[in-house]
Formats: structure tokens, C-alpha cells, sequence
């Protein structure tokens, strides 16, 4: 009896392989018969979907015989399930990436770069996009994407506030130390000393432009080697950390994720706000009164961008079909559309300089000369990140754990960036070794 | 066993039932369990193909100190299980007693069991927050000058989401417990009424004894669910600050999914096996064993 037992359940497991199976169907076709591009992006919101969408269709009207077959992937979990498609050969044939995941997929060979698809397209001139842009998509000489929308950091500030304490608003032609200032005059606190109002808050953890822009760096040139402890690093870091630990202008990096900082800036709880331009979408619904201006100097004025990548996975079946999408989604007819939902910069420069300057009846208050000034020091995201490294793991030392001991004043910055330093170059010599 | 065709027929039938379960069983279990095992041995980011390291995952996890750090924050996070267990048996006791609404009270304390622990957790960061929380107003109002910043505090931290742990999952164990004191008999308590028992003398040597089976149970899930303790340095901490609320779960969770290697996490996830199996092995020897009332 137990024999047939295990027969039925054979049976049944054998019938659902079978099941599964089923589904998986791949026929060849060629060239002029349809085919259909399975696209996937991950983590946008409901809104973002829906553009995305209308951009499918109408590149469905222009290439007959190209069908896309849309799936977003929301919430958090993109990465992992990017990761298991490709595990069980079904990847998407083009897919969203954001920039800091590039090198990831590059060193596993899971996307192709564009270059040969370039050389053959005569109708194309990669030089129109901004070069920042090229840099941050380009791996070892090869290009492995373009973009429809990005975004350079810029400072907002709320008008109704500096209006309030009768102060003039910045022109952006300031120092982090003049920034400060302003900051300090901004922050209030109740009697009990606790703060109010912040004189600023910033988007990001990210440290590393502080780092940046008093003149240290990550890594050396050719990112052979970490170079963090320096005392230009630790000059930059020590001024973010007297803002948060000595002066309270901003609130602690990490205090704030219950309440994100765009939150406290959009509640009227901070002056200031170190952003890109998505989060006006969210300033306007929130009717606040804001200005822009151009990032403080530090030892040199420089503006990280932030992006995201759109590519061809190495398990497509139609690369050439692909490219085509890809080109047209970073066309300017596209970035044309994006830029009018007035949440991002263009990425191409001409459209950048004439149109993006114009204003916009939809959104009559808002200069946008600052974000196109800022252009010309910006930086792509690419020079935090390590070929060898994935992002997360760099992250987790720079960020995640070992700033926690500086920001609870366990240690000081020396022994902070001295305790990076060693862990990355142990971690880039590790990889080494595996290779 | 002679076998008709009636009789294979009823087997038949009883196996297609059990099949969808069996099949559930042995794609969303064994299969991953043996899967897992096989990567401990082996390095793997999901991409490329996985390449045999032999024992190098484990060699490198009893190197990691701040592996072992996350061990001693897991085994801390069991220290509370006694805490919550008391807690909860004094909760029963209490709905235990025949007053007027007392279903209210019941669904109070059982209702944070029912709800979203995601949810729950950003209130609770909210009540933790060091500036503008609830608790640390409440407890300046009380006089504590100069409350721990909860979450953001290495010695605190830690306490603070098993203050949150027995809030959200207390209700559940004082269900338990007030199922096993509704069954104990009354006579047993008349007679010791008779004899002139002391409350006390009637919880210590009545109660206590008859609610071991309850305890039992509650304490080998308590553990296990302890020891793969996630959602709450997930939605609470990020596993900060400097890593105090890192859990051995939470630290899998990053190694796999965080930076895809998933032969460490593998490794990680058997060690964490055994430490529950073992721990589990002993309870049952030691309580499991025993003679009880029912």
C-alpha cells in the first residue's frame, strides 16, 4: 500500500511539472512577424505606472509590429524579484534599474551594453544628453542605457517662513557655512529645547556628498582602493554632524524615517530642504510656497544627480526590438512628455536650456533656473559605487551601521572613516582573491 | 494486505485529497529546506551559476563577530519570553474573573493580536520617538527627566521592542492561559476552600500545577517564534542603532535578499536550526517528560 502511496503523490507532483511547463511557450519568429517586448519596472508609484503605460502605447502605434507587454512591480521587494526571474531563465527582455544597481548586473553579465546597437543607428546622437548622464551609464567604455527623467539635488526653501523671521531668501550663490547661518536663524525651539522648527532638512543619507564636496572621495582613481579617511573627508563629515550634534539646524539622519524629511520640510516643520525636483510633485499638493536655488559650496560646488536606467537583460529575445523601445523612451518626444508632469529635469540638454526654462502655465511660480546652473557640476551617481562591490554592501559600511556610533557619540569621525576605510579595502581585497 | 478495487479506490480518493497539501509540502518546504542545505555549501548571488566552497560560508560565519553579536541579541530577545509569560498568565487571571464586561476587556487586550503588525510598529516608532513621543512626554511628566531616545539607544533598544513584542502578541498567550484556567475543575478549589487554602496556597499549588501543559506549549512556540524574531527590527530599527536589534533572522534577510549571498545566509539559516533544535530537544526532555494533570 505504501508503494501506491508514493505513486499517487509521484503521479501528482509529475502532472504539476507538467502543469507548469505548459505555460513556457517560446516559438521563434522573425523579423517582420509581431513580436512582444516584456517590459517590467519596479518600485514607481501608481502615477509613474500610468505615464509609462501611455509611453507603451504610443510607441506601439509608431512600431506595429512591436507589442509591449507592461508589467510594474510595486513595492519593495523590485530587486528580489528581478533577481528570481533571472534565476528561472524568464527574465524581462527590457527592465528599469536604479543607477546604483548597475555595476551588479553589469559584472554578472545579466545586461547588454548598447554601443553595437548605436554604431549601426545613424538617426541617433547619444551626445545631445547631458555628458553626466552618459558618464553615469557607461561601464568599462561600454553604455548600457539611457534616461527619460533625473534630477540634480538643489536646495528648497519655504518662503513663508524665511518671510515669517524676516529673512532674505538665498541666492544660491552661498557656502555651506553661509547655509548654516540662514539654518541656525530658521530653527526654533520651545522652552524645554526642543526643536520646532529645523532650519533644513536632507533627503538622502548621503553623507558621501559632504565627503565629495570639501574635496575627499570614496575611492581612489582607478577605485583600487578606499580612500575615505582623509582630512578632507573628515572636515566635510564633521560639518554635517555639527549641524545634526552641535547646532541642531537638521534632524538626526536617522530620527526623521518615521517621518520622512520632505515631510517635515512639506508640514512647515523645516526652512529648507536638500532634494530633487520629484518631491515638488508632493510641495505642490501640499501648498507650500517654495523657492529653488543652487546647492552651497563647500571646498568646490558640485550636485549629485540621481536617475534611474533602463535596460536590455542578456536573456532577451529581441535585442534590436529592445534598443528601439529604449531609444524611444529617452527620445525627446518622451522626455518632452516626462518634463511636463514638472517632477524631473530633462536629461537632454538642448530641451534643458530652451524649454525647461520657459515657464510653465501649469506651474506659474516656479524658476527653474537653478536646477539647469546646477547641471554644470553635477555628478553622477557612479562615483560612489565600486565595479566590484554592489551598492548595498558599500552602503552598509558607510551608512548603515558604523555612522550609527558617531551619530550616538560612541566614537568620533577619525575612528569612523579609519573603520570604513579598512573595511572596504578588506572587502575589495576579498574579491580579489575570488577572482 | 489483499488489495480490491474498492479498497484501492478509497485510497485513491483519500491520497487526492492529501496531494495538493503533499505537493504544497514538498515545493514550498522540503524542496527550499534542501535547497538551502545544498547552498550552505556553496557561493551563489541568484545570476551567476553557484560554485562549491565546501565548508568556507561556516568557517567565515564563526569568524564574523558581528555574526556573534546577533546571536547575543537573539538569545537576549528570548530572555523575554518568561516576562511575557507572566505577564500574559496575570492578564487571564484577570478576565478570568466574573465581572460585568468582562468581554470588553478581553477583546482590548487581545485586539493588538489581531492587528497589523506593520501598522502597530510605526505607531509604536512614533511613541518611542525621543523628542515628541508619548512615552518619553508621559514619563518627563512623571519625572524622568532624561528618558532614553528608545530606538535611537544601544541599551534600549532592544528593551523597547520587547516591550512592543509582549504589547502586540501578549493577547494571544492570555488566550491560551484562559482557556487552560476555565478548564481547570472547580472542585478542586472547593475543596481546597475546605482545608483553608490562602489564595496564594490555591494559585501556587492548584493553578500553577494545572496550567504546566499551557505553559509548555506556550514556551517551545515562544521560543521558536523568538528566535526568528524579524517583522519588529524590520518596520522599527532597520536591525540599528549600530546594529544592537540585529536579529539572526534579520541579519539572513540581509546577507540574501540585501546582498544576494545567499550561500552565507544558507549557512546562517542552519546554524540557526540547530540552535532552535537543540534548544527545543532539551525543553522536551526536561518538561516535555513529565507526568501532567490531565
Amino acid at each position: 500500500m505504501f508503494k501506491r502511496a508514493i505513486i499517487v503523490i509521484l503521479s501528482v507532483l509529475v502532472a504539476g511539472v507538467l502543469f507548469v511547463s505548459c505555460g513556457n511557450k517560446n516559438a521563434l519568429k522573425t523579423e517582420n512577424e509581431v513580436v512582444t517586448l516584456r517590459f517590467v519596472i519596479g518600485g514607481a508609484d501608481l502615477n509613474y505606472n500610468k505615464l509609462v503605460e501611455e509611453v507603451c502605447r504610443n510607441f506601439e502605434s509608431k512600431n506595429p509590429n512591436i507589442k509591449i507587454r507592461f508589467e510594474p512591480v510595486s513595492g519593495q521587494a523590485y530587486g528580489q524579484k528581478l533577481l528570481t526571474m533571472f534565476a528561472s531563465n524568464t527574465a524581462p527582455d527590457v527592465f528599469s534599474l536604479e543607477a546604483q544597481n548597475l555595476p551588479s548586473f553589469i559584472k554578472r553579465n545579466a545586461i547588454v551594453p548598447l554601443d553595437s546597437f548605436i554604431e549601426k543607428d545613424k538617426s541617433l546622437d547619444v551626445n545631445m544628453y547631458y555628458p553626466a548622464i552618459l558618464e553615469e551609464f557607461t561601464w568599462g567604455g561600454k553604455i548600457y542605457s539611457f534616461t527619460d527623467s533625473m534630477s540634480p539635488s538643489v536646495v528648497y526653501y519655504n518662503k513663508d517662513l524665511f518671510d515669517k523671521a524676516k529673512i532674505k531668501y538665498p541666492s544660491g550663490n552661498w557656502t555651506w557655512n553661509e547655509f548654516l547661518e540662514v539654518a541656525k536663524k530658521m530653527t526654533i525651539k520651545d522652552e524645554r529645547g526642543i526643536v520646532k522648527q529645523f532650519g533644513a532638512a536632507l533627503y538622502d543619507n548621503d553623507v558621501l556628498y559632504f565627503v565629495k564636496a570639501w574635496g575627499g572621495s570614496l575611492w581612489n582613481k582607478d577605485k583600487s582602493k578606499c580612500v575615505y579617511d582623509t582630512p578632507e573627508s573628515r572636515a566635510g563629515l564633521q560639518f554635517l554632524i555639527d549641524m545634526i550634534l552641535k547646532y541642531h539646524v537638521i534632524p538626526d539622519l536617522k530620527d526623521s524615517s518615521d517621518q520622512g524629511s520632505y515631510e517635515i520640510f512639506e508640514g512647515g516643520r523645516a526652512g529648507m530642504f536638500v532634494g530633487g525636483r520629484w518631491y515638488t510633485v508632493s510641495f505642490r499638493k501640499a501648498k507650500v510656497n517654495f523657492g529653488v536655488c543652487e546647492l552651497p559650496k563647500g571646498k568646490i560646488r558640485i550636485s549629485p544627480i540621481s536617475t534611474h536606467a533602463w535596460v536590455i537583460s542578456s536573456q532577451c529575445k529581441f535585442p534590436q526590438q529592445s534598443y528601439e523601445f529604449i531609444k524611444y523612451f529617452c527620445s525627446e518626444e518622451v522626455v518632452k512628455y516626462m518634463m511636463a508632469q514638472g517632477d524631473c529635469v530633462p536629461p537632454i540638454k538642448k530641451l534643458a536650456e530652451m524649454e525647461f526654462l520657459k515657464k510653465d502655465p501649469n506651474f506659474p511660480n516656479e524658476d527653474n533656473t537653478a536646477y539647469i546652473k546646477t547641471m554644470a557640476y553635477a555628478y553622477p551617481f557612479k562615483e560612489y559605487l565600486h565595479p566590484d562591490i554592489s551598492w548595498s554592501e558599500v552602503d552598509q559600511i558607510v551608512w548603515a551601521k558604523n555612522i550609527d556610533g558617531v551619530l550616538l557619540k560612541k566614537y568620533d569621525i577619525a575612528t569612523y572613516t579609519k573603520m570604513v576605510q579598512d573595511q572596504l579595502n578588506k572587502l575589495i581585497g576579498e574579491k580579489k582573491t575570488q577572482k | 494486505m489483499k488489495i480490491n478495487k474498492k479498497v484501492l479506490n478509497k485510497i485513491f480518493i483519500g491520497y487526492s485529497f492529501l496531494g495538493p497539501p503533499i505537493l504544497g509540502f514538498f515545493v514550498f518546504t522540503l524542496f527550499p529546506v534542501v535547497a538551502s542545505f545544498v547552498l550552505a555549501f556553496m557561493e551563489w548571488d541568484i545570476i551567476t551559476p553557484a560554485k562549491f566552497v565546501g565548508f568556507d560560508n561556516f568557517i567565515k560565519m564563526i569568524n564574523d563577530q558581528d555574526f556573534w553579536y546577533y546571536v547575543y541579541n537573539t538569545f537576549y530577545f528570548v530572555l523575554a519570553i518568561p516576562i511575557d509569560l507572566a505577564a500574559a498568565l496575570f492578564l487571564a487571571i484577570l478576565v478570568n474573573q466574573k465581572i460585568k464586561a468582562v468581554g470588553i476587556f478581553r477583546t482590548i487586550y487581545f485586539f493588538p493580536v489581531i492587528s497589523s503588525g506593520v501598522a502597530c510598529a510605526l505607531i509604536w516608532k512614533w511613541i518611542y520617538n525621543g523628542d515628541y513621543g508619548i512615552l518619553n512626554a508621559f514619563l518627563k511628566y512623571i519625572g524622568v527627566h532624561t528618558p532614553p531616545n528608545w530606538l535611537r539607544d544601544t541599551t534600549w533598544a532592544k528593551p523597547a521592542l520587547i516591550i512592543f513584542g509582549l504589547w502586540k502578541g501578549v493577547g494571544y498567550q492570555m488566550l491560551i492561559y484562559l482557556a487552560a484556567l476555565q478548564g481547570i475543575p472547580e472542585e478542586l478549589y472547593e475543596s481546597a476552600n475546605i482545608d483553608g487554602a490562602s489564595p496564594w496556597q490555591k494559585f501556587w499549588h492548584i493553578t500553577l500545577p494545572m496550567l504546566s501543559f499551557a505553559n509548555f506549549y506556550l514556551i517551545i512556540t515562544g521560543v521558536m517564534g523568538t528566535f526568528q524574531v524579524f517583522s519588529e527590527p524590520y518596520v522599527m530599527t532597520g536591525g540599528g542603532p549600530m546594529g544592537s536589534t540585529t536579529t539572526v533572522v534579520y541579519s539572513i534577510y540581509l546577507n540574501a535578499f540585501q546582498q544576494f549571498k545567499m550561500g552565507y545566509a544558507s549557512a546562517i539559516s542552519w546554524f540557526l536550526f540547530f540552535i532552535v533544535f537543540t534548544v527545543t530537544m532539551i525543553q522536551w526532555k526536561y518538561a516535555g517528560g513529565k507526568n501532567y494533570y490531565y
